[in-house]
C-alpha cells in the first residue's frame, strides 16, 4: 500500500506539518495528519516519514534557537496526538531494540523538558520507561537491568540537581554495566554548560529535546555494540 | 545604602556597588542547616549578616525562596542540603479548581508571613547602610509555582483565555503582597519573570498574553520594582521592559550583551547583571579577576551599572576566595 505513495508526497506533507508545529496550530496538525493517516493507510510511513522528518526540522530549528520552549511544548503535543492517532488502532510504533529508561534526578522536580523529551522518543519509535521526579541513582540501574533499555537518559534543570548524576555514573561502574547502558544527561543547566556532561560522567548530551533521538541513537547503537 | 542608590540613579558611587546572590550561601558561612535558614527569621538575617560580614555586599536578600508561594498556594515542598527548598508538588492540577478556590492571605498563608518577618528584621538589622531587596516571582510566573509548569504553558498556549482569568485573579492578591513587602521595608523589589525569558516564550506570545499583566503588576506597585531575567535571556523583550512604570533597574542574563541592552533601554536606567553564576564553582582566582576585569569593562561603557550574579543561588562549592576575588575586583574596577 506504502508503495503507491511518492517520496515527493510524504516529503511534502512532512513540510506542512512542519510549518502548522511550528506556528503552534495544534488542532490544525492533528486534522491534517488524520488526513495523511486515512489518505496512506500505513502508519509507520506516517511516522517515519511525515512526523519524524517534521520532528527532525523542529529539531535543527530548536538548536538554531529559532524556536522557544513553548513552541517545542505545543510541537511535542502535537508529535503526542499524531502518535497517539497512529498507534490507536496498532501496536506499531515502538522497536524493541530501542528501549530507554528516563527520570529526573534525585532533588529535581522540573519535569516539563522531561517530559518533551518523552514525547519526541515515544515518536521516533522508542520504548520509553518514564520514572518521574525526584529518581535516585539506584533506581534508574535497577529499572534499566530490568527492562533491558540500552540508555538511562537523566534530567537536570540546576547545576546543584545535575551534580547527584554522579551516582547513576558510579552504580553503572560499579555493577561493571557501563559498556550495555549509556547515561544520557539533559536539561537546562547542561544546554548552558556542556562541559558539565563529562563532569558527571555522561557518555552525551544534547543540547535540547529535539536532538535527543539522535544521540539515544548513538548511545544505543554503542552499547549494542559493545555487548556484541 | 547610598552607593547602590547612586548608581540607581545615574550619580557617581564612591566605590562600584557588587551584588551576589548569596541565600543559601548565608546558612553555609554560619553551619546552618537549610531547613532551618528557610524556617526560622533569625537564622536567615544572621545569614544575610555573615555575607554582609565576609564579602561587602552592597544590597541583602530580605528574603529569596520562591517554594514559600507554591506552599501558599497549597502546593508541597521539598527542603535540601545544599540548595534552596523547591516546588515539590503543585496545589493544583486543575485551572477551573484553581479559579473556584479563595486566594490565600499573601501576608500570611503558609510561610508567605514568615518571608516578611525575615524582610522586617533585615531592614531592622541594616536600616538604611545596606538596602534591602525583596525577591518575588514576577505576576505572569506565579501560576508555575500554582499548577506546575506544563499545566501553565499548556493553559497559555491552548486556553489563553482561561490563563487571562487565571491572571486576572492573581491581581489582589499580587497588590497586596507587594504593599505589604514596602510596608514591611524593602527598598526595592525583584521581580523574576521566567514567562519573558526568550528560550521559553515567543516576543508575541509573551506581548499577547502576558505582558499586559506586567505592566499592571508594576503599575500597582507602591515602590521600585527591578525586572529580573531569571536566568535567561531578555534583550528581545527591552523596548517593552523600558516602557513598565516604577521600573527601578532591569537584570538582564549572562548571555544578554550589555551593550545591546543599554542601547535598546536607553540611557538613564540601572542595568543589573551580568556575571554568570555558573562559573563560580571550581573556579580559579585569577580566572575570575580576568572575568570580572572584563565584564566591568563593558559594563562601565554602559553604566549606570550594577555588577551582579546571573540566575539563582551561587552554588555552595563556590569558594569564599573566588567570591571575594568577585566582589573586590568589580568594587575597585577603574578607581585604581
Amino acid at each position: 500500500m506504502a508503495d503507491r505513495i511518492p517520496a515527493s508526497k510524504t516529503s511534502a506533507d512532512s513540510k506542512k506539518l512542519y510549518g502548522l508545529m511550528v506556528s503552534s496550530q495544534r488542532n490544525s496538525s492533528l486534522q491534517f495528519a488524520r488526513a495523511v493517516i486515512e489518505e496512506y493507510q500505513d502508519n509507520n510511513l506516517v511516522l517515519s516519514k511525515v512526523l519524524n522528518p517534521a520532528l527532525i526540522r523542529v529539531g535543527r530549528a530548536w538548536g538554531k534557537r529559532e524556536l522557544t520552549l513553548s513552541q517545542s511544548f505545543v510541537c511535542a503535543k502535537i508529535a503526542e496526538d499524531i502518535l497517539t492517532e497512529c498507534t490507536a488502532s496498532t501496536e506499531q510504533g515502538s522497536n524493541e531494540d530501542m528501549v530507554a529508561v528516563i527520570g529526573n534526578i534525585e532533588d529535581d522536580y522540573h519535569s516539563l523538558g522531561r517530559k518533551i523529551v518523552a514525547n519526541y522518543l515515544k515518536a521516533s519509535g522508542w520504548t520509553i520507561h518514564d520514572l518521574g521526579n525526584d529518581v535516585p541513582a539506584e533506581d534508574f540501574v535497577d529499572s534499566a537491568q530490568e527492562t533491558g533499555a540500552s540508555v538511562i537518559g537523566v534530567s537536570a534543570m540546576m547545576q546543584t540537581t545535575a551534580l547527584n548524576i554522579s551516582k547513576v555514573r558510579e552504580l553503572l561502574d560499579e555493577r561493571k554495566l557501563s559498556s550495555s547502558i549509556k547515561l544520557a544527561v539533559g536539561g537546562a543547566v547542561f544546554a548552558w554548560k556542556p562541559e558539565l556532561a563529562d563532569t558527571v560522567g555522561a557518555d552525551g548530551t544534547a543540547e535540547h529535546a529535539g536532538l535527543a533521538n539522535d544521540l539515544f541513537i548513538q548511545l544505543n547503537a554503542a552499547a549494542k555494540e559493545t555487548t556484541r | 545604602m547610598e552607593r547602590v542608590m547612586a548608581a540607581m540613579s545615574s550619580k557617581e558611587p564612591d566605590m562600584n556597588p557588587v551584588f551576589a546572590v548569596l541565600g543559601v550561601y548565608g546558612g553555609k558561612l554560619l553551619d546552618i542547616p537549610l531547613a532551618t535558614l528557610y524556617q526560622d527569621s533569625e537564622a536567615w538575617v544572621a545569614g544575610q549578616k555573615a555575607v554582609v560580614d565576609t564579602f561587602g555586599i552592597d544590597i541583602v536578600l530580605g528574603f529569596f525562596d520562591h517554594s514559600r508561594v507554591a506552599e501558599a498556594f497549597g502546593g508541597t515542598v521539598v527542603f535540601f542540603e545544599n540548595q534552596a527548598p523547591n516546588m515539590k508538588k503543585p496545589g493544583f492540577e486543575d485551572v477551573e479548581h484553581f479559579l473556584d478556590t479563595p486566594l490565600p492571605d499573601s501576608r500570611a498563608s503558609g510561610r508567605l508571613g514568615l518571608s516578611l518577618e525575615c524582610l522586617k528584621k533585615c531592614r531592622e538589622h541594616f536600616g538604611d547602610t545596606v538596602p534591602v531587596a525583596a525577591v518575588v516571582p514576577g505576576l505572569t510566573a506565579i501560576p508555575v509555582l500554582i499548577f506546575g509548569m506544563e499545566l501553565w504553558m499548556e493553559t497559555i498556549l491552548f486556553e489563553s483565555e482561561k490563563a487571562a482569568q487565571v491572571l486576572e485573579k492573581l491581581k489582589p492578591f499580587w497588590k497586596d503582597w507587594l504593599a505589604a513587602i514596602f510596608e514591611n521595608g524593602a527598598h526595592f523589589t525583584i521581580t523574576t519573570e521566567g514567562m519573558a525569558e526568550k528560550s521559553i516564550t515567543t516576543r508575541d506570545l509573551y506581548l499577547n498574553e502576558l505582558h499586559p499583566f506586567t505592566e499592571f503588576a508594576y503599575e500597582c506597585s507602591p515602590g521600585p520594582l527591578i525586572f529580573h531575567h531569571t536566568g535567561g535571556c531578555i534583550n528581545h523583550i527591552m523596548d517593552l521592559i523600558a516602557r513598565l512604570p516604577n521600573l527601578g533597574a532591569v537584570a538582564i542574563g549572562s548571555k544578554d550583551s550589555i551593550e545591546e541592552a543599554r542601547q535598546l533601554l536607553g540611557p538613564g536606567t540601572t542595568l543589573i547583571g551580568n556575571m554568570d553564576n555558573l562559573a563560580f564553582p571550581n573556579s580559579q582566582i585569577g580566572l575570575m579577576k580576568e572575568r570580572t576585569n572584563k565584564l566591568c569593562a563593558t559594563a562601565h561603557a554602559n553604566k549606570p551599572f550594577i555588577l551582579c550574579t546571573s540566575g539563582a543561588d551561587l552554588h555552595v562549592e563556590s569558594s569564599v576566595d573566588v567570591i571575594q576575588c568577585y566582589i573586590k575586583t568589580g568594587k575597585s574596577y577603574g578607581r585604581n
